[in-house]
């Protein structure tokens, strides 16, 4: 579904990434670890051109997005992302930020994107938050929203961006859940986190990254079990 | 949409009320009467000529008034008045605007080239005007040397005060600004002529005429004709012999002096409520210049930003360019070019548009300046999570970055919109009647010194004060997601 043939960034002078190749299959579920600054959340935000690759290309679905004339805005329909930060939009009730996109983007009639944006409340827990501002509501309430407000848009493909790494610890836990849920229901999603339980149970494979480089990678029990590398083995033994 | 056409039009009549209507406060025009006499004068000169509100309703008055009424009906014809510039007078009577000027004229030699004079109708004298506690200092012209003089600009006067030596000048556009720098110690005299002189001392206990006189160079006023109208000068020279055989001219100076004298022991509230159509319409005006102002001045400032923030090389250039430009001269600059500069190379806009035009390019730069900062204090995570989910970067602007940037410097704007409303007070330099134009209006026609400031003070208070809650109000509205 989305192939990655030797991805680099630079920032000015400095290599963030130093050549990732990477596949990754429909209705797999990758889980991205690595200390920090390791390129690891800039790999991801490269998956949508939110960051644009120095060098390499990106294939989404048979394209190549990295294509200077490629309309990035519409792969990015189909790509959602959630953020450390949330990012809901603070002047826009919970309703508005999940349909916002889908009438603006998609010219979705806006009863429908009402209905759609109701069964997503409804799965991620919080359908008496409809009418509420994102100022109004929890840590792990504004991450579920967020995470329902890119469902909205109804992606192939769903990335997250050390989705936990902001919440209160209690919070973690509703946040996980959720994500849990999409994986069973069979979303491909990408996910950078620190959550190592998690990525253990709901990863079906590890990706270990440092220096910019893949380090590591393999089935969950391979990696945390096993791992062959001695960075790799260095980490966990820190993490776990 | 509909809203700024509604503007447009309520724009576009208004400069077109501004552009082209003079006062015509002849009594009646549309009686059929076989003969009109059409006098031009500017009525801006206690007791020649002068507006005063009479049973509530605005009039011109003044001795000059008096005879031409005399004249007009020694012709058998209705008197009709319009009020103009003085510049425009005589090229007003040569194209056959009006029929005759009086306006406290002097036929000078150069004025006589292009039209005819009647014979002198009234000889001035001048004076000079001192606080009354200096009365004994002066009583020569000698005592005058090396004080400070005030006199009118570009006048005889300034040419008299100029004359007294070692003394330093001050030329006031205004004799009421004159009187004001004298009643506060600025200056220690006015050089002016001596029936207004007298209108002064008469009104204000803390003036008085001094006994030093200066020379006389004048050479008196005489009423001005179109080239040729031997008959009509003859006819006129008639009816001022008439008067004056009868004493009536001197008579005329007295009634319109007592005329032109303020109500006395009024107190600031009573004042106002004298001169209460002249302060509203100035506040009609302010208001209606503030709000066309703040709305171009938004729009405008609005594109500005965004081409400042563009990734677009040369708009960026320009719209910096534009906003240090306009940030770094002076508005006053900017009007004058607009409404004196620019006609010259064949674009002339209407006074009240003018006005408004320089008013909304200044502040649209200092608003594009306020945006920028709103637009930049958004985290820049929200523009991420805009694009990510598939919106491109000007929907991402308008639904996401803009309103939240609008609402982040609701503060700043609420601001602006206060320096507009008091800076807008500068196009009463290119003659629209705002606030302060009508208040100096007031201040010339009735020798009040600082009452007509105060009310003009507490009128803009209460304006921006309103605004300011205005925006308070609208700035708790938006709170409520916060």
């Amino acid at each position: 579904m989305i192939k990655i043939t030797n991805l680099h960034k630079h920032f000015g002078k400095l290599e963030i990434l130093k050549g990732i190749d990477m596949e990754i299959a429909k209705g797999e579920v990758v889980v991205v670890i690595g200390p920090s600054g390791s390129g690891k959340s800039t790999f991801l935000r490269c998956l949508n051109l939110l960051e644009v690759p120095t060098k390499g290309t990106i294939e989404f679905e048979g394209a190549n997005i990295t294509d200077k004339k490629y309309n990035i805005n519409e792969t990015r329909e189909k790509m959602g992302m959630v953020f450390q930060q949330f990012n809901l939009f603070p002047h826009m009730s919970v309703m508005n930020n999940i349909t916002l996109s889908p009438v603006k983007v998609k010219k979705m009639a806006k009863p429908e994107a009402e209905k759609i944006a109701a069964d997503l409340l409804n799965q991620v827990g919080l359908a008496d938050k409809k009418d509420a501002y994102p100022s109004q509501l929890s840590g792990g309430q504004k991450q579920r929203i967020a995470i329902a407000r890119a469902l909205a848009m109804q992606p192939h493909v769903m990335l997250f961006d050390e989705p936990t790494s902001a919440l209160d610890p209690e919070m973690v836990g509703e946040v996980l859940d959720v994500m849990k849920h999409l994986a069973a229901a069979g979303m491909t999603m990408v996910i950078v986190t620190h959550e190592m339980g998690f990525a253990r149970e709901v990863g079906d494979r590890i990706v270990f990254m440092d220096g910019g480089f893949i380090v590591e990678e393999g089935d969950p029990n391979e990696v945390f079990n096993h791992p062959k590398h001695p960075r790799t083995q260095e980490f966990l033994s820190k993490v776990l | 949409m509909k809203k700024i056409q509604a503007l447009l039009v309520c724009l576009f009549v208004f400069t077109w009320i501004t552009g082209y209507s003079t006062p015509a406060l002849a009594a009646s025009d549309n009686q059929t009467k076989s003969k009109k006499l059409v006098l031009g004068t500017s009525a801006d000169y206690p007791p020649y000529e002068f507006h005063k509100k009479i049973n509530g309703k605005d009039q011109i008055l003044g001795f000059d008034i008096e005879i031409a009424k005399e004249i007009a009906k020694d012709m058998g014809a209705e008197l009709v008045i319009e009020d103009m510039k003085f510049d425009s007078l005589l090229l007003a009577l040569n194209a056959g605007k009006v029929d005759m000027v009086m306006s406290a004229m002097n036929p000078t030699e150069e004025r006589r080239k292009n039209v005819d004079f009647s014979n002198i109708y009234y000889q001035s004298d001048q004076a000079v005007l001192i606080r009354a506690e200096d009365k004994d200092k002066y009583t020569t012209m000698d005592d005058l040397k090396g004080k400070h003089i005030g006199a009118q600009k570009s006048s005889i006067y300034e040419d008299m005060a100029r004359a007294v030596p070692n003394a330093t000048v001050d030329a006031l556009a205004k004799i009421s600004d004159l009187v004001l720098s004298l009643e506060s110690k600025r200056i220690d005299a006015i050089v002016l002529e001596l029936p207004v002189a007298e209108s002064y001392e008469k009104n204000r206990s803390t003036l008085a005429v001094a006994e030093a006189k200066p020379e006389s160079s004048e050479d008196g006023y005489a009423i001005a004709f179109r080239k040729g109208s031997t008959d009509m000068v003859n006819q006129v020279n008639t009816t001022i012999d008439r008067l004056e055989k009868a004493d009536m001219i001197n008579k005329y100076v007295a009634d319109a002096s007592k005329l032109a004298e303020a109500p006395s022991g009024t107190n600031i509230f009573t004042y106002f409520n004298q001169n209460k159509q002249y302060f509203l319409s100035g506040v009609g005006w302010t208001l209606l210049l503030s709000l066309v102002t703040v709305v171009f001045g938004l729009i405008l400032g609005i594109i500005l930003v965004l081409m400042r923030l563009s990734k677009v090389k040369p708009l960026k250039w320009i719209a910096v360019a534009y906003i240090e430009f306009l940030r770094g001269t002076p508005l006053m600059v900017q009007l004058f070019i607009i409404y004196f500069g620019l006609p010259s190379i064949g674009i002339e806009f209407p006074k009240f548009l003018a006005g408004a035009i320089a008013l909304s390019l200044n502040s649209a730069a200092y608003l594009a300046e306020i945006f920028r900062a709103g637009i930049q204090s958004i985290d820049k995570g929200q523009l991420e999570a805009a694009r990510s989910l598939g919106m491109g970067h000007s929907m991402a602007m308008r639904f996401i970055i803009l309103p939240q940037a609008l609402k982040q410097v609701l503060p700043a704007i609420g601001n602006e919109f206060v320096v507009i409303i008091k800076e807008s007070s500068i196009v009463s330099l290119i003659g629209i009647t705002d606030i302060m134009y009508q208040e100096e209006v007031v201040r010339g026609s009735t020798y009040a010194g600082l009452p007509p400031l105060l009310i003009a003070a507490v009128l803009y208070f209460i304006l921006t004060f309103v605004c300011t809650k205005l925006l308070g109000i609208a700035e708790r509205r938006l709170k409520t997601s916060d």
